[in-house]
């Protein structure tokens, strides 16, 4: 009995710093992901992995998902070559989608450049593309490339194309800059007879990018064009 | 001296159910005297509170009531324990260490040095005979090998009371002998042996004392020496008169 | 001291000796492995996806070793008596809890350890460059760790068979990553007019809280940890698991066997 009561005298204050420490934290850092709740996840694996502490591999395979659902094996000939040929309707899901796995992981910067690339240069659904990149930068403030995005998406719904080559000049720059921003900016140069800058980035496209269908578009350009390799 | 003393000790074990508690007398105000440099013979029928007494003396389990004192030392006291040798009616180790790993590991519990360690462990696995298998492991052992690294480490750190639950059981005759031999040897060396049996001819032919438990209650304490009558006649009288 | 190293030592012997722990090991490294098939399916997010994989599974597996450790080491050695051969020499019932724990500590360390240098390897392959966020997530995935044997070795004590320790452990896991939602139920029932709140308060103070120790999970958030919050957070989780421990001494000290 003794024994007991001096082990709770030791558990006390223990207990007491461990309520403190867990007060003290929760003051300084406020838990930054949204609540599963809210995200509301189209899959139970999703849900399950956030309760397991998985929260960012269930991003990673909403991402995975996405760009299956994407399609990477047909269809995608068509859109990387003809820059005004998408119907909306095509890839309806693709900006829920794209949600999902961003509220899955708010700090997934790539995903919302890549969604928000692809949703307006590939498909002119710049609203959506818009709303994407506005919900990374509520999440995401310091990361101004954001910014430059949704400049560049606003001048292309307006066709301002001359506003829109500096943004996206600087855009393709980065390491982290998606394929479609890059076709979309070849494509601006060839319809502006800019040969030599189209040349240019579909060579480096094909130079760097290990992705299957993004070198075969870069190849029949450079054949279109011409430039034997 | 007084090796073992016990004042009114009862252990009432309570089983929880549901709803209900079942509660077992296994010992009731056991007032036990035992000196030292004897052997002392535990006899009673199976679940007459052998074991129970056994554990409580090494604080496995905790009396409902009464005392127990050791070498006239308040139990349970940590210093007490590097005193005692306690062999298990089951005696069940970590299967995955090797013999000479586990005495070892034993060995350590005691604060031995590891010079000690060695010398020890060496002459403990020599005294049971399991030299050869030092560095098997334990789940590849035999149950009387098992038995026989459960005498070692009673032995292990020269222990002055030696508490054997059934010592001689799962042993075939020839270990039975050889476990006789070691009890009469570690009397000569003036050790305290405490053990339970409910065998009546192996306790007559080791003990100096026997008392006989039954049904938690001590009935009786016999003295080897000029005995008379059989301890067997003794023990079934003792038993069917309480009936 | 000494003797709460003799039974640390053995319980990494013991531990090293099962069959189970290189199954959990190896398993750990063919997912780590395999993560490089789903990262080729990421497109331009290759490290990132086996970053996530790969710290998931150290953690998982880390968590299944430990709770191995707890429950079938710990609670196998009091079913089958082996530990009374223990306990019957000079050892303090604290010590056997807390060699016990430091033990299961031990090989939780050198298994987190083992893996990340297995997911540093392959990352390093695929052209990562080093940040040191990776060691802050590691170290808090250890954390965690030490929290959740210590809950695992309190329930086993309590609990009476393995099943039901495992399960009452993974649910505390599942709990501690979603005490947030604690906050969320407390202002629905409100709504609802019920009030519990300091109830709620109690039980959210009391789960283990692994939601903020959860660092891998928001590894990109662009605020990052400073350091008081990071010494407050190991505080936090050192105080609780000694908490855990002590109480499980608590218990054990009144048992028998
Ligand atoms: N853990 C326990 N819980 C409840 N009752 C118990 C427990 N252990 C023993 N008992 C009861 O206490 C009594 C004494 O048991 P104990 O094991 O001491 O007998 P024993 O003399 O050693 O018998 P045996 O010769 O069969 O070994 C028995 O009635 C038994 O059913
Ligand atoms: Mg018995």
């Amino acid at each position: 009995m003794k024994k007991s009561i001096s082990l709770l005298i030791l558990i006390l204050p223990l207990l007491g710093l461990s309520i403190f420490a867990q007060y003290q934290v929760e003051k300084r850092f406020e838990f930054p992901l949204p609540s599963i709740v809210e995200v509301k996840p189209s899959s139970f694996i999703y849900f399950w992995g956030s309760l397991l502490g998985l929260r960012r591999v269930s991003s990673d395979l909403a991402w995975i998902r996405l760009l299956q659902y994407y399609g990477t094996l047909e269809g995608e000939e068509e859109h990387v070559h003809h820059l005004h040929h998408h119907q909306r309707g095509e890839y309806e899901e693709l900006f829920p989608m794209c949600q999902e796995v961003v509220r899955l992981d708010p700090y997934f910067h790539y995903a919302y450049l890549f969604g928000g690339g692809t949703l307006a240069f590939n498909h002119q659904r710049y609203d959506e593309a818009i709303e994407l990149l506005q919900e990374g930068i509520k999440n995401n403030p310091k990361f101004w490339k954001f910014r430059l995005y949704i400049a560049a998406i606003v001048y292309t719904k307006t066709k301002q194309y001359d506003k829109v080559v500096p943004l996206l000049e600087e855009a393709i720059r980065y390491r982290d800059c998606p394929e479609v921003v890059k076709i979309f900016l070849a494509n601006i140069y060839k319809a502006k007879g800019e040969y030599v800058k189209a040349i240019a980035i579909w060579e480096n496209i094909l130079a760097t990018n290990r992705d299957e269908w993004a070198r075969s578009a870069a190849e029949s350009h450079l054949k279109e064009m011409e430039i034997p390799r | 001296m007084v090796a073992i003393r016990t004042e009114n000790l009862t252990k009432i074990y309570i089983r929880k159910h549901l709803f209900s508690s079942k509660k077992t007398n296994a010992l009731e105000n056991l007032n036990l005297e035992i000196e030292d440099r004897k052997v002392f013979g535990l006899l009673g029928l199976n679940g007459s509170g052998k074991t129970t007494l056994l554990k409580l003396l090494v604080g496995l389990l905790f009396p409902t009531k009464g005392s127990v004192y050791i070498f006239e030392q308040k139990f349970p006291h940590l210093s007490l324990l590097s005193r005692i040798g306690y062999l298990p009616e089951f005696p069940c180790f970590l299967m995955y260490l090797t013999a000479s790993e586990i005495l070892h590991f034993y060995g350590k519990l005691y604060g031995l040095s590891t010079k000690e360690r060695e010398k020890k462990v060496e002459e403990t696995l020599d005294l049971v005979d399991l030299k050869e298998n030092r560095n098997d492991r334990l789940a590849d052992f035999s149950k009387g090998m098992l038995e026989r690294i459960g005498m070692a480490q009673v032995l292990l750190h020269d222990p002055e009371l030696l508490l054997l639950d059934e010592p001689t059981s799962g042993l075939d005759p020839l270990g039975i002998k050889k476990m006789r031999q070691t009890i009469l040897r570690l009397k000569e060396e003036g050790k305290t042996i405490l053990l339970s049996s409910h065998f009546v001819t192996e306790v007559e032919r080791v003990c100096d004392q026997v008392g006989i438990l039954h049904k938690g209650k001590l009935k009786r304490i016999i003295k080897m020496r000029g005995l008379k009558v059989s301890l067997e006649d003794l023990f079934t009288e003792t038993v069917s008169e309480a009936v | 001291m000494k003797k709460i190293f003799a039974i640390a030592e053995y319980t990494v012997k013991e531990n090293i000796r099962h069959k189970v722990f290189y199954t959990i090991l190896l398993f750990a490294l063919v997912i780590i492995i395999s993560s490089v098939l789903f990262s080729m399916l990421s497109g331009e997010e290759e490290t990132r996806v086996i970053l996530d994989i790969g710290l998931g599974a150290i953690e998982i597996f880390a968590f299944l070793s430990a709770i191995f450790a707890a429950v079938g080491l710990v609670l196998g050695e009091m079913e089958n008596k082996s530990i009374s051969l223990i306990l019957t020499r000079p050892v303090r019932r604290f010590e056997y809890i807390w060699g016990r724990y430091s033990g299961i500590l031990s090989i939780s360390l050198f298994n987190i350890l083992l893996m990340s240098s297995g997911l540093l390897f392959l990352l390093f392959i695929k052209g990562w460059s080093f940040d040191f966020r990776f060691l802050l997530a590691v170290t808090f995935i250890f954390l965690k760790v030490v929290i959740i044997s210590a809950l695992a070795i309190l329930i086993s004590l309590i609990s009476t068979s393995p099943i039901s320790s495992i399960s009452m452990t993974f649910f505390l896991w599942v709990l501690g990553h979603v005490t947030d939602h604690l906050k969320y139920l407390n202002h629905v029932l409100l709504e609802e007019g019920v009030k519990i709140t300091i109830f709620l308060k109690a039980i959210y103070y009391l789960l283990p809280n692994f939601q903020y120790l959860n660092i891998k999970d928001y590894i990109g958030y662009p605020n990052p940890l400073v350091g008081t919050t990071i010494f407050w957070q190991v505080a936090y989780s050192l105080a609780y698991a000694s908490v855990a421990t002590w109480l499980s001494v608590l218990v054990f000290s009144r048992k028998e066997f």
